[in-house]
């Protein structure tokens, strides 16, 4: 049974060469693209395929499947385990990944050695979840992030040169870090197994300052604040199932790396540091979202302030909010992966970017039909209204954050700016087709193919069930979350009172505020020039880099003190 | 001392990133930086023993065992191969990239670079002459 762990590794790797290989067809074929493409998708649903045997250990509890590489016993070899949280989050990567290529796919315009790429990403993504060797993950992530790096210079515009370098120096950096703090720990427990790790002791001091530089490293790639500076330029700039892919999957395994760290080391300190930082993380992010009037950066802000929502729930630590921030980490997965894909259709609909620009065209709810459902059950998942998944993963986290007055209050206002940010972006299909005076045709509107609408609705139905069966959903997840050592056996949430009057009050007011929110912004005068102002603040590469130490140096400041 | 250097080698490269404008610059100092890593792994580890990790009781019949017990630990090294191997193939994708931009951008200066990409999203609010607020404030008149 343990083989079909390490086939979760070979499958994707063997796709990427087969796929690859589909550069070297005869020049005349055209066929190579579309191949490729086709090897890409039954790869990966072989490997979805691979989960359904190995549920068991992924749904039921059972003790982790260790599948030791080569043979070597865990001292001196590697292990890869598949526990709960690597089966849960291998669905949904793989499920995201599944969707993004299929739109590629549908894209038709990709060269075979961008599904190679895709493929190596799906690797290092499954090793990272996978593997049980602190070193084996920095290679992995290493991996994962150098096929990033190509996949984003593959966008259209010039401007994704200059986001892949920008992301390759920054996150470069990140992992600097997070070689550090693996030689710290190396110093300090004398293993690379994370088993053998948590049960060696060790300096404490040395261990907290090893886990910071991890959790600098994971969290470059997490994009928190203040190292989120990479991810709008990055996500904005790559092809659409890329972003859809960094969106829905990038950051989540990142992010579950530090989780795993995190639970088996019980840096408590640190959490604490974690549940402010994903606080001004989430009303940061959806500040800096609302006033971009690209579609795409737009997105890629919220991407920055839903992580915040993530990170804050892990940082409260109790085991509902534990149940929460990875019920709201599927969520995001897979209904902002739903977003990019549908603005994506869009945008290769019309050959407009531009939020003011596609208003202009105006009239796409009813051109764009399609799209345009899938593009509404992604908003109102993100602007968590009920019963799409949003309203119950927020909900939990809101009351997973009972006795952190601060936190909570943070999140709901993010909530709110999540509300305004999204009407703002409906308007590209809301706006009502001006009058005939302006010359643009119907004929000018690419209709999206049916395999695209099809990957959409991959991602939309899962998004609706995820909302409409609570109690199931959350019920495994909680069992998931429970696995982290740090909560022991106390009963995860079970989501019973999540349409009490409490959670309704709490969407009225966010609601309210962000229509308020919304009008304020964009049809006042101070609300323009705020906008524009906040447009004109980028971080250049420079000040990136130096909010990353400086992060750094908080970070371990903090942890250290607490 | 040794320690401090390296601390010191890791800070140049850190200056290096932040400072120089020239990408070529900061893929040199990307290097620097890894290569204090690899320096700190290397010379920390060598630090466990006094004699190569070699099985050594061919060699030196009698006396391998004593050897073996003060051989220096061969992980931080065999680790840092990979590391290398991997600093590579991030230099290359980077002076790729360098190139790339070059020829797109015509300057490897980040500044310019990142003046030019701002202006392409219409994002400075005084300078970009059709930027997104004036469609939006159409649709608002209507």
């Amino acid at each position: 049974m343990s083989e079909l762990v390490i086939l979760l590794l070979v499958v994707p790797l063997a796709g990427a060469v087969v796929a690859g290989l589909g550069a070297y067809l005869p020049r005349r074929s055209e066929r190579g693209p579309g191949l490729a493409g086709v090897v890409g998708l039954v790869s990966l649903a072989a490997c979805l395929a691979l989960l359904i045997p190995l549920a068991p250990w992924g749904l039921a509890g059972r003790e982790p499947l260790v599948y030791p590489v080569g043979g070597w016993g865990e001292p001196v070899g590697i292990a890869l385990y598949l526990d709960a949280l690597a089966w849960t989050s291998s669905l949904v990567g793989l499920l995201v990944a599944f969707c993004a290529l299929l739109f590629a796919v549908a894209e038709g315009k990709h060269v075979p050695r961008f599904y190679f790429f895709f493929l190596l990403l799906v690797l290092g993504m499954e090793g990272v979840i996978l593997t049980g060797d602190l070193f084996n993950l920095f290679v992995f992530l290493q991996i994962l992030s150098i096929a990033s790096y190509i996949l984003i210079a593959g966008g259209e515009r010039r401007q994704a040169l200059l986001a892949s370098f920008r992301y390759l120096v920054i996150s470069s950096v990140g992992i600097g870090f997070f070689l550090l703090g693996i030689f710290l720990f190396y110093k300090s427990t004398g293993t690379l197994s994370l088993r053998l790790m948590a049960g060696a002791g060790g300096s404490f001091r040395t261990l907290e300052l090893a886990v910071v530089c991890l959790a600098v490293g994971a969290g470059v790639k997490t994009a928190f604040v203040p190292f989120h500076t990479w991810l709008p330029d990055a996500h904005a700039s790559a092809p659409h199932p890329v972003s859809a892919v960094l969106s829905g999957v990038m950051i989540k395994v990142s992010f579950l790396v530090l989780w795993r760290l995190v639970s088996l080391f019980g840096a408590g300190d640190l959490r604490h540091v974690l549940l402010w930082v994903g606080g001004l993380t989430a009303v940061f992010g959806v500040i800096a979202a609302i006033a971009q009037t690209d579609t795409k950066r737009l997105l890629a802000y919220h991407s920055v302030s839903q992580m915040g929502y993530i990170v804050a729930a892990f940082g409260a630590g109790t085991a509902a909010a534990l149940g929460a921030s990875l019920y709201h980490l599927v969520n995001h997965s897979l209904f902002k992966s739903l977003l990019f894909l549908s603005v994506g259709a869009v945008i290769r609909a019309t050959g407009e970017r531009d939020i003011g620009r596609l208003k202009g065209i105006g009239g796409l709810a009813g051109r764009l039909p399609g799209v345009f459902a899938l593009f509404l059950v992604g908003t109102l998942s993100i602007a968590g209204l009920p019963p799409f998944n949003g309203y119950v993963s927020k909900g939990l986290i809101a009351s997973g954050l009972q006795g952190r007055a601060a936190a909570y209050l943070l999140i709901l206002a993010a909530g709110a700016g999540t509300v305004a940010s999204f009407l703002k972006l409906s308007g590209i299909f809301l706006a009502r087709k001006p009058a005939a005076s302006r010359g643009r045709t119907a004929a000018a509107l690419r209709p999206p193919p049916p395999a695209m609408l099809a990957a959409m609705i991959l991602l939309a139905v899962p998004c609706l069930a995820t909302g409409l069966f609570p109690r199931v959903v959350g019920g495994a997840l909680a069992r998931v979350a429970r696995a982290d050592p740090a909560v022991g056996g106390i009963a995860g949430p079970v989501p019973g009172g999540l349409y009490s009057p409490m959670h309704l009050a709490e969407l009225a007011a966010t609601l309210a505020v962000g229509i308020g929110l919304y009008l304020l912004a964009t049809r006042t005068r101070l609300g323009d020039r705020l906008l524009a102002f906040l447009r004109g603040r980028r971080a250049g590469l420079s000040t990136a880099l130096g909010l990353l130490v400086a992060g750094f140096v908080v970070l371990a400041v903090l942890t250290w003190r607490l | 001392m040794a320690p401090y250097l390296i601390l010191a080698l890791f800070l140049l490269g850190i200056w290096g990133l932040v400072r120089k404008d020239n990408l070529i610059k900061k893929v040199i100092a990307l290097n620097i930086v890894n290569s204090a890593l690899i320096v700190l792994f290397v010379y920390m580890g060598s630090l466990s023993g006094s004699t190569a990790p070699i099985l050594v009781e061919r060699l030196h019949p009698g006396e391998g065992l004593r050897r073996l017990a003060d051989i220096v630990d061969p992980l931080p090294q065999a680790l840092m191969l990979t590391d290398i191997v991997i600093g590579i193939c991030l230099t290359a994708l980077a002076l790729t990239l360098a190139a790339r931009i070059y020829r797109r951008f015509g300057t490897l200066d980040i500044r310019r670079l990142e003046k030019a990409a701002a202006q392409d999203d219409g994002a400075p609010p005084p300078a970009s002459p059709e930027g997104g607020s004036r469609p939006d404030d159409g649709q608002s008149g209507e």
